[in-house]
């Protein structure tokens, strides 16, 4: 039945497809006047050629040609030409086609010219039609600001915890970016909280991204190829989140043999392997095991050694290019943390993330994306003695079909418009018992649906805009009972909706605008606007986060949670772009925003919808940021300044409070000096102000034990928090011509040993009154990790 | 043996806690926090049940939360009690126990009567006395067939599981269980066992796991058992909002818990401004020796 509702859905949207042709049009007047400004530009020289096969001569349309580090660039047209319109000056120039090596050429472009390029196939280039890499001064020029990107090596010169660095926590490390609670992965960008933010993995939603609770992320860097964080100002493309967007990519680009890149280190172990096929089709696949728990086996504490704790990853690749114009590509993640306790106790959760993608170039200017998305997070516990057992699961089911579309009109016209549609399936909870009856908390059915468009164009020579829109609507579906609620969120009567009935529909309007104004090529001002809707939200009111995950959509008691962000910036790069420095400033202003009852039940409970309470919210701050990019010495030094609070009439009297994560400093400090090919040593120092808090102002007694009087929501703070991690790579063959190269990595987390408060407790058994005692997480860490590639 | 199901989340997820601790050296330290004193209130805990004794009501101050001194009892107050079948009692002052007021007979309460609370004092000194008040109505009593205490054992450590068998009735129930260890009764609100329907409405509760206790081995603050101990179970219906109040109590005295929602005021109810909690109920005891 699900099926044959979203097939509906896709055929709704085709029809929708004329009013897209008119908004083309539309757009297309205006670029008939912007073509003039362009004519009149004389600083400019024109790059031109023709990309062929190296080896067959076959002409490759739909190459990508990009100015290296951005992404300002071309693509091939069916006969394998480009055209390139540039500033006077120098570039590298880089090449890319699926299926074959990137190439990449210095070009002095002080007179238009004519470069030919011959590609070498390897069958493995995986990369999307439009190759997104970075340009040198990408942070001045792109119209996109409260962007964040890094790759892979960036992101491997940070010191980590257990020597494994984790992509999440080098998020967090990121100008407007908090963790929420030391050792998880969960964080707030500008002021939002953790489930606002959309986590992609090629294009997958990963629903939880923690492993071990959040000590680890379910992100494997031997697989990965980097990160891009848009701290709002989300591209039309993308929705669903009021916060952020979380891009993170599998690698893109594989060499022509059969190799592999691996780690053995303390906590867990990862091998990646890939290679070719045939001349057209390539793979790749990577996997990770934990085991900290046989550790635990050595223990002398018999509880400790009876005990499992693990997770393990998987990642597949498949490419296939079957003519130049028409490519496959299949990815895969299947990952899973276990839990267990002497067969009395067992616990489990993990997600899927696949996809597959059809790419097809209708013409020269055309493009296509087909793919359809299959997401799953699902948790189960089960609970064993005398021969009667319990089992509790809980699972989110998504299938995405996605249909994107980017046409380049001419050099100033860029197009991107496309549509989806999202089923999304939602079991909060199910739990058998032997001896009892099941006891289900029924399950929901949505569909979130979606059409966008947007445009990059530049008006003058100094002025560019990007501007698009975003509509987006999402519909409950039945069978379901839809429960009634009085204003004291008690339940009064439920009306019952059969199978594939859609008894409530959202639509919201996203518009998305950004502008640019160069004042040279080293310094440009930004303005932005944004407008985000949020339609599933997580039943989450811990500081830590717990795997037991009931996301809930919205609906007749729900409404979608909306956003408004200004942002406004100055960037400016220095010493030929070695360093980038800047500053932005953003306001939002958020709708519907939820949050929880005091004492609300989260787990299990039918009447979820009961314990929702929404009001305001507004989140605001100025973020430093000075990068080093090149250099013996590289870095960054990132300083926010922020606040966050909610507003909601039924939580703390209707007062204002503080967000959870409102930390107003957060200083983060990163430095790598390479000191030769053999030695390089990393340093991260990171500062926030403590996290808000409510502290008891007062007690009451009962036979003998004490109680807690709170007089108001996050009035204080908890001590603030610093750290300092060092780590040292040593190579030791740098120049060693055997395929093998390994590498030793050594590194302490918390080098000065500070004890920061995660939690806060009272303890009343020792001493007569109630004494506060803090519990912290890490002591000194030391570890070491062996890598290797091969 | 199910528990409550957000008790197995606290404890599942406290025990990969401890693995993680056990990894990463985690640790506690004493801390120093600075807060604001809130005002003195009144707290008022006490109940009426069906059993003959003299009923009890315990009257004290609040005080800051960190104050290093115990919370002053409240002594002069005047505590009535009132039922719906027009009785009155009035409560006078144990001398020996200041703050705790007492009925001056042994008096038997009767489920389905109304219990009004009237306690006047004067708590901030200004030569009047303030009036707070409460009402509950008795439920009527739960009756256990039998209740069993079996030695377990799990993670290399012993412990002892109280299981109950008694027939669920379709509406919906709050239990609640205190349990008196050789002649001793459990009475403070940390070793209470309570228990609500949901999971298994209407059906037979076999075996359900109440309580859990320790062995004389270990050194933690649960109750610990030996075989031949005798317990008796007292088993009472219970209001819905007593249930609440007792699961908020057990939740926010020892503070924050990384698993735990925002730290948030115990719902009392009495009115005027007072915290605590009075209720009535009807309690059915059942016995069981330790194997």
């Amino acid at each position: 039945m699900p099926i044959a509702i979203f097939l509906i859905e896709i055929c709704c949207k085709f029809s929708n497809m004329n009013i897209i042709k008119k908004l083309i049009l539309f757009l297309s007047i205006f670029s008939l006047i912007q073509i003039t400004y362009a004519q009149n530009i004389p600083s400019k020289v024109t790059i031109r050629g023709k990309i062929t096969d190296s080896q067959t001569g076959e002409t490759l349309p739909g190459a990508s040609v990009l100015i290296k580090d951005t992404t300002t660039g071309a693509t091939s047209d069916v006969q394998g030409n480009y055209t390139l319109s540039l500033e006077k000056g120098s570039y590298i120039i880089s090449f890319a086609y699926m299926g074959y090596e990137t190439q990449e050429i210095n070009v002095n472009a002080n007179t238009s010219q004519t470069i030919d390029i011959k590609l070498n196939s390897n069958a493995q280039e995986l990369t999307e039609v439009v190759v997104s890499s970075r340009k040198k001064d990408e942070n001045v020029t792109s119209t996109n600001m409260g962007v964040e990107k890094m790759n892979i090596k960036e992101i491997q010169l940070l010191p980590a915890l257990a020597g494994e660095v984790d992509v999440l926590k080098v998020v967090q490390l990121l100008p407007g970016v908090q963790a929420t609670s030391e050792g998880s992965s969960g964080f707030s960008v500008r002021g939002g909280s953790p489930d606002q933010n959309l986590i992609l993995l090629d294009n997958t939603t990963v629903y939880n991204a923690s492993h071990l609770l959040g000590f680890f992320s379910v992100f494997n860097n031997d697989v990965i190829s980097g990160l891009e964080l848009y701290k709002g100002d989300i591209p039309a493309k993308y929705g669903g989140r009021l916060s952020s967007l979380l891009s993170i990519k599998t690698k893109s680009e594989m060499p022509s043999r059969f190799q592999g890149t691996g780690g053995l280190g303390l906590i867990s172990s990862r091998l990646m392997l890939e290679g070719p096929m045939g001349g057209r089709t390539s793979w790749m696949i990577g996997a990770r095991r934990s085991y900290a728990d046989l550790f635990l086996k050595l223990s002398g504490d018999e509880a400790m050694s009876s005990a499992s704790i693990y997770f393990y990853d998987m990642n597949a690749k498949l490419f296939h290019r079957f003519t130049s114009g028409d490519n496959l590509e299949l990815n895969a993640y299947y990952g899973k943390d276990v839990f267990g306790a002497d067969k009395v106790l067992k616990f489990d959760y993990g997600n899927l993330a696949g996809s597959l993608t059809w790419r097809h170039i209708f013409s020269e200017n055309l493009y296509s994306k087909f793919s359809i998305n299959v997401s799953n997070y699902d948790y189960g516990t089960g609970m064993e003695s005398d021969g009667m057992s319990t089992d509790w699961t809980g699972r989110i089911f998504d299938v995405a079909f996605k249909f994107d579309f980017n046409q380049h009109i001419n050099r100033w016209w860029n197009l991107n418009y496309g549509l989806s549609t999202i089923v999304h399936r939602i079991n909060p909870g199910d739990v058998t018992m032997s001896n009892y009856t099941d006891y289900k908390v029924q399950s929901t059915l949505a569909l979130e649906n979606d059409f966008y468009i947007s445009n990059e164009q530049q008006l003058t020579d100094k002025l560019s805009a990007r501007y698009g829109i975003r509509l987006s609507f999402f519909q409950n579906v039945g069978e379901t009972t839809m429960f009634r609620y009085n204003n004291q969120h008690q339940v009064i009567d439920s009306v019952d909706y059969t199978t594939g009935h859609i008894y409530y529909t959202y639509t919201e309007w996203e518009p998305r605008a950004g502008l640019v104004y160069l004042f040279d090529n080293q310094s440009s001002v930004k303005a932005n606007y944004a407008r985000n809707a949020q339609y599933l939200q997580l039943a989450e009111n811990s500081a830590s986060g717990s795997p037991f995950n009931v996301w809930f959509s919205a609906s007749p008691n729900i409404k979608p949670q909306t956003v408004d962000m200004f942002s406004l910036g100055y960037f400016r790069n220095f010493s030929d772009n070695m360093f980038e420095t800047s500053v932005e400033v953003y306001y939002k202003s958020m709708h519907n925003v939820i949050d929880f009852a005091d004492h609300a039940k989260l787990l299990l409970n039918p009447y979820l919808e009961g314990e929702v309470r929404t009001g305001k919210g507004r989140a605001y701050g100025v973020e430093f940021t000075v990068k080093k990019k090149s250099g013996k010495l590289t870095g960054f030094v990132n300083y926010t300044l922020s606040r966050s609070e909610r507003t909601i009439s039924e939580i703390n009297d209707g007062k204002t409070y503080l967000a959870p994560y409102d930390k107003p400093h957060v200083v983060n400090i990163s430095l790598n000096y390479k000191f030769s090919k053999k030695w390089n040593a990393s340093a991260l120092w990171v500062f926030s102000t403590g996290t808000p808090t409510t502290y008891p102002t007062g007690r009451f007694e009962i036979n003998g034990e004490y109680f807690p009087i709170y007089s108001g929501r996050n009035e204080y703070r908890k001590p603030n928090y610093h750290r300092l991690d060092l780590s040292v790579n040593y190579i030791p063959n740098p120049d060693s011509k055997k395929r093998w190269k390994g590498e030793w990595n050594f590194s302490i987390y918390n080098a000065y040993a500070r004890k920061n408060a995660w939690i806060i407790n009272y303890n009343q058994a020792d001493t007569p009154t109630p004494t506060a005692e803090m519990t912290y997480l890490f002591g000194i860490i030391p570890s070491i990790t062996y890598n290797f590639k091969f | 043996m199910s528990k409550n199901n957000s008790k197995i989340v606290k404890s599942l997820l406290l025990i990969i806690l401890n693995f993680s601790f056990f990894i990463f050296n985690s640790c506690t330290a004493p801390i120093d926090i600075e807060t604001d004193d809130s005002l003195p209130v009144i707290s008022i805990f006490g109940s009426f049940t069906d059993e003959l004794k003299q009923q009890s009501v315990t009257v004290s101050v609040s005080s800051p939360y960190f104050d290093n001194q115990p919370n002053r009892a409240l002594s002069g107050a005047t505590v009535e009690v009132s039922t719906s079948n027009g009785d009155v009692f009035m409560l006078v002052e144990d001398p020996v126990n200041p703050g705790r007021y007492q009925t001056q007979n042994e008096v038997a309460g009767v489920p389905g009567t109304t219990y009004k609370l009237i306690v006047k004092a004067d708590i901030n000194n200004d030569g009047v006395q303030e009036s707070y008040s409460v009402t509950s109505t008795m439920p009527t009593i739960m009756t256990v067939d039998s209740i069993r205490i079996k030695s377990v054992s799990a993670m290399g450590k012993q412990s002892y599981e109280l299981s109950v068998y008694a027939q669920d009735p379709l509406t919906e129930d709050y239990y609640l269980g205190i349990y008196e260890i050789n002649g001793l009764l459990m009475d403070k609100i940390s070793k209470y066992s309570i228990l609500n329907d949901e999971m298994f409405n209407g059906q037979y509760m076999n075996s359900w796991a109440l309580g859990k206790f320790g062995t004389m081995d270990d050194d933690d603050d649960r109750m610990r058992l030996k075989s031949g101990d005798v317990v008796i179970l007292h088993f009472s219906r219970i209001e819905k909002g007593y249930y609440y109040f007792i699961q908020q109590c057990r939740n926010g005295m020892n503070g924050e818990s990384p698993f735990g929602g925002p730290a948030s005021n115990i719902v009392t109810n009495i009115s005027g401004g007072g915290v605590g909690y009075f209720t009535a109920y009807a309690v059915s005891k059942t016995t069981a020796v330790v194997e």
